[in-house]
C-alpha cells in the first residue's frame, strides 16, 4: 500500500456499489467491460507512461464493506468518487458517504474528482444537478471537480490522445481536467503536475511545466 | 453537460477550451415515464419486444402485480416491490433489486445484485458471480424461458447464453449457522412461480418454459452431482458457428440421464489453450473465435458424449476429456483459467 517511489501517484476510486467504479477502471485500461463481476474486495490497475505510474485502487462499495474503505486512505493523492447518475433513489445515500469521506482526517485537503457516471442512461441527472444535490459548492477545504461521464461509452473518462498542433492547450483533455486538481492541490505541487500530465499524454508534460512556471 | 468545479485554480488552462459535446447532449430525448413502472397495484403490465430497445428501465413500488419486460435493456432497478411476479429480458449491465419482498422473478443479466430483500425466488442467468447483501430467504434456479425474440435479445445485450453463474452466489452478509440463500427444488414448473401473462397486450407472445425449449441451456450448477464421472467438452469456432454446442446439450439432456453442470463461453490465447488442453492442437482454433466449454456428468457420460458429438459437430473440431479421471482436472483448468486476480479486504 505504500508508495514505491516519487514516480508513483496513488488514486483512490470510491463510491456506492453499482456506481461503475470497476467499469471505469477497466475502460481506462482498454479492457473488456462485458464480464465485470461485482467487486468483493478491491482491484488495482497501474497505468504507466514515461516512467511514471498511476496506481488506481478500486474498492468494493457495498454497505457492509464501506467501513473498510479507511484501510486504503493512506498516501492518497487524488480521490475519485463515482456516482450512478441514474440511481436517483440513492442520491441521499451517496451524498452522505461522500460527506463522511470528506470529513476523514487522512483525506484532508486531498483533491476530489466526482464522476457523474452513467450519463448514457435515460434517467441520468446532469452533473450540475448532482453537484447541487450533493452541495458540492460548499466544499471549501480542497480542490474539487465534477465530470459527467459514461464508463460504457468511454466518454468523459478517456485519456486524451489528441493535441491541437497550433495551441496544444486547446484540445487538452477536458476529461482529465482533474489534472488541475493535482496541479494546484496541496502537496508536491510541481511534481504532481509533471506526473499527471505525463499520464495524460507524454507531450503534455511540457505544457505541465509551462502551467506552473 | 461538461464538467465544472472549484473556482480557484485552473482558469489559465481552461480559458481557451471549447465546450465539449457528448453523445448524451445530442441524443434524442425520451420520456422516462415510458421506461418506468411505478406505484401500481394488482395489475398485469409490461413491455413487448421492441418497446425498450436497450434503454434503462425502472420498476418501483409495485404491489400484487405481474410485470413482463419482454425486451433487452441497459440496466434495471427494482425497488420496493411486494408480492409481484416479474420477467426481465436480457440486461446488458446490472440488475439491482432492493427492498423487495415475496417476489418471483426470472431474469438474465451481466450483474445481479440485491440488498434488503426477503423471500425471493429467482430464475437466473448471470454472466458474472451474483451477489446478495442483507437478503434472506432468497432461492435461485436456472433461467428457463423461451419466446421467439429472446435469442436475439441476448445477442443485443452482449450476453452469451452459455456464460451462466446462476448458482455461484456471493453473500456479503452471511449469518453464522443460517443460510440466507438456497436452491429452488430441481425441475421446477416455472409457470407455477411465474404465470404466463394473461392480459391482451401479451396475446401475441409465444412463450415456452420447458427445459427443451429454453434459450439458456439448463445447468445443475452447485446442485449435488448424480455420478462421480464428469468430463469437459469444448467447442471451437467452426462448431459454434454450426450451433453444435446447443444441439449437443439438448440431445444429452433429452436422450440420456446425464446432466449439464455448467457452461461458459470465453476467448483464449494459444498459450491459454496449451495450459488448458496440454496440446498445441487447438492453437489455431482459438485464434478463430470464442470457445464454449461444457461440464457434463453421468455414469456413462464419456461414451455417450462421444457418440453425440460425432453427430452434432459434423466433422468440426471439438475437445472431449480422455477419461473420466482426467475430467475433473480439465474442468478445473477450463472454468478457472481466467479468474482475475482479486484482492481481499
Amino acid at each position: 500500500m505504500k508508495k514505491q517511489s516519487n514516480k508513483d501517484l496513488r488514486i483512490l476510486l470510491l463510491g456506492l456499489d453499482n456506481a461503475g467504479k470497476t467499469t471505469i477502471l477497466k475502460k481506462l485500461a482498454s479492457e473488456d467491460i462485458n464480464h465485470i463481476t461485482p467487486t468483493q474486495g478491491f482491484n488495482i490497475k497501474t497505468v504507466q507512461s514515461s516512467g511514471f505510474r498511476l496506481n488506481v485502487w478500486d474498492i468494493g462499495g457495498q454497505r457492509k464493506i464501506r467501513p473498510y474503505w479507511r484501510n486504503y486512505f493512506e498516501n492518497t493523492d487524488v480521490l475519485i468518487y463515482v456516482i450512478d447518475s441514474a440511481d436517483r433513489k440513492r442520491f441521499d445515500e451517496t451524498g452522505e458517504q461522500l460527506g463522511d469521506l470528506l470529513d476523514e482526517d487522512k483525506l484532508a485537503g486531498i483533491p476530489v474528482l466526482v464522476f457523474a457516471n452513467k450519463q448514457d442512461l435515460l434517467s441520468a441527472a446532469s452533473a450540475s444537478e448532482i453537484a447541487e444535490n450533493l452541495n458540492l459548492h460548499k466544499i471549501r477545504d480542497r480542490k474539487w471537480q465534477i465530470q459527467a461521464c459514461s464508463a460504457t461509452t468511454g466518454e468523459g473518462i478517456s485519456v486524451c490522445n489528441k493535441i491541437n498542433p497550433v495551441n496544444r492547450i486547446l484540445l487538452m483533455s477536458i476529461d482529465w481536467r482533474f489534472t488541475s486538481c493535482c496541479v494546484y492541490g496541496g502537496k508536491n505541487v510541481g511534481q504532481l503536475i509533471i506526473r499527471e500530465s505525463m499520464i495524460c499524454i507524454s507531450e503534455y508534460s511540457y505544457l505541465g511545466l509551462d502551467l506552473i512556471s | 453537460m461538461g464538467c465544472f468545479g472549484s473556482k480557484y485554480g485552473n482558469e489559465r488552462a481552461l480559458a481557451h477550451e471549447e465546450p465539449k459535446v457528448y453523445s448524451w447532449d445530442r441524443r434524442e430525448r425520451v420520456d422516462p415515464k415510458d421506461y418506468t413502472l411505478q406505484n401500481l397495484s394488482g395489475e398485469t403490465v409490461g413491455r413487448l419486444p421492441g418497446e425498450v430497445k436497450g434503454q434503462q428501465f425502472i420498476i418501483d413500488n409495485c404491489k400484487d402485480c405481474n410485470i413482463y419486460i419482454f425486451d433487452h435493456s441497459a440496466t434495471i432497478t427494482v425497488d420496493d416491490c411486494t408480492n409481484c411476479r416479474i420477467f426481465l429480458g436480457p440486461i446488458q449491465g446490472s440488475v439491482f433489486i432492493r427492498d423487495c419482498t415475496d417476489c418471483q422473478i426470472a431474469l438474465a443479466c451481466q450483474q445481479f445484485r440485491t440488498r434488503d430483500c426477503k423471500k425471493l425466488d429467482i430464475f437466473l442467468h448471470c454472466v458474472t458471480q451474483p451477489i446478495i447483501e442483507a437478503t434472506t430467504a432468497i432461492r435461485f434456479g436456472c433461467f428457463q424461458y423461451y419466446y421467439k425474440e429472446l435469442k436475439d435479445q441476448f445477442a443485443a445485450a452482449k450476453l452469451s447464453v452459455f456464460s451462466n453463474n446462476w448458482s455461484n452466489i456471493h453473500d456479503f452478509t452471511p449469518v453464522a449457522g443460517e443460510n440466507n440463500w438456497m436452491l429452488i427444488p430441481e425441475n421446477p414448473a416455472v409457470d407455477d412461480y411465474l404465470p404466463r401473462p394473461s392480459s391482451d397486450k401479451f396475446m401475441t407472445m409465444d412463450i415456452s418454459t420447458t427445459i427443451k425449449d429454453s434459450v439458456v441451456p439448463i445447468t445443475t450448477g452447485c446442485r449435488r452431482k448424480l455420478s462421480s464421472n464428469s468430463c469437459l467438452v469444448a467447442f471451437f469456432a467452426d462448431a459454434i458457428a454450426s450451433d453444435a454446442p446447443l444441439k449437443y446439450v439438448k440431445q444429452l439432456q433429452q436422450e440420456t440421464n446425464c446432466t449439464v453442470v455448467q457452461t461458459k463461453q470465453l476467448s483464449m490465447k494459444p498459450e491459454d489453450s496449451m495450459r488448458v488442453f496440454y496440446t498445441e492442437r487447438y492453437n489455431d482454433e482459438v485464434l478463430k473465435g470464442d470457445i464454449i466449454g461444457v461440464e457434463v456428468n453421468g455414469d456413462n457420460v464419456l461414451e455417450l458424449s462421444r457418440q453425440l458429438l460425432e453427430r452434432c459437430c459434423m466433422g468440426n473440431l471439438y475437445y472431449l476429456s480422455d477419461s473420466a479421471s482426467a475430467g475433473n482436472q480439465d474442468i478445473d483448468a477450463f472454468f478457472n483459467f481466467n479468474d482475475v486476480g482479486m484482492g481481499g479486504l
